[in-house]
């Protein structure tokens, strides 16, 4: 049951890429909220320079990330283009735990 | 790419590694037997695109020739000693390489060279660590 629980989380959360180095956190935010609510935003700083690092990961309330993706992906923020996908995988290996053994009952 | 950090003390072999393949498998493990902690293990499979910006990371940090261009500043980086070890390998378009040194301890007076891994590990740390707290809701310490 853990298992079902933990592929929930994550299922949400984009990955926007290319973004403009000086790009403001309230910028990006006010493109992307366009889509639904935004639940958390990791918008990483390159610790250097303090600029922004050049990707974010941004995890949806409900099910808008496959909006934000389609119309998104390809786009350009302040004449830059940037890459919209989702951060995880959705078609994972699923190791199929629940193996019955088989039990020959002899009738 | 793998990151190992570590160290041997009161608490046992206390460590936080992660790797990355090229297939987007995101491995971390974290042991701490302070208060009886057991050890922690997550894999995920992350896409493309985010594979990507780590190896841009990597990439625009230079760290692949660092080796081959400065091999007498490597050479004196610190080596692991008591406080610990720090481990940095990568394989990328054709190359590889792997550093191993102490922890890093003040950055005032740090070798030029051992800065540009210094902020890669903290770049590559964050990005590990954002993507372990969305989908696992954990936050590793970071006490490097």
């Amino acid at each position: 049951m853990e298992e079902a629980k933990e592929t929930k989380l994550g299922e949400n959360v984009i990955c926007v890429s290319g973004i403009y180095e000086e790009l403001q956190e309230e910028d990006l935010l006010d493109i992307f909220t366009e889509f639904g609510p935004i639940k958390t935003l990791h918008f990483n700083i390159d610790k250097r320079t303090g600029y922004a690092k050049g990707y974010a990961f941004i995890e949806y309330e409900k099910q808008n990330a496959q909006k934000a993706i389609d119309r998104m992906n390809g786009e350009e923020i302040a004449g830059q283009k940037i890459k919209v996908d989702w951060a995880f995988k959705k078609d994972k290996k699923k190791k199929h735990r629940r193996r019955r053994s088989r039990s020959r009952s002899r009738s | 790419m793998r990151y190992y950090v570590g160290h041997k003390g009161k608490y046992g072999h206390e460590f936080l590694e992660f790797e990355v393949n090229s297939e987007g498998r995101l491995r971390y493990a974290n042991n701490s037997n302070y208060k009886s902690e057991t050890m922690i293990r997550k894999e995920v499979y992350l896409t493309e695109v985010v594979v990507e910006v780590l190896q841009n990371i990597i990439k625009d940090s230079d760290v692949m020739d660092l080796e081959k261009e400065h091999p007498d500043a490597v050479k004196d980086w610190p080596a692991p000693d008591r406080n610990g070890k720090q481990e940095l390998e990568i394989i990328l378009g054709g190359q590889d390489t792997k550093f191993t040194t102490s922890k890093f301890s003040s950055l005032v007076g740090m070798d030029e060279h051992l800065t540009t891994l210094y902020y890669l590990v903290q770049d590559i740390k964050s990005l590990i660590f954002s993507l372990l707290n969305l989908k696992f809701r954990i936050n590793p310490i970071n006490a490097n």
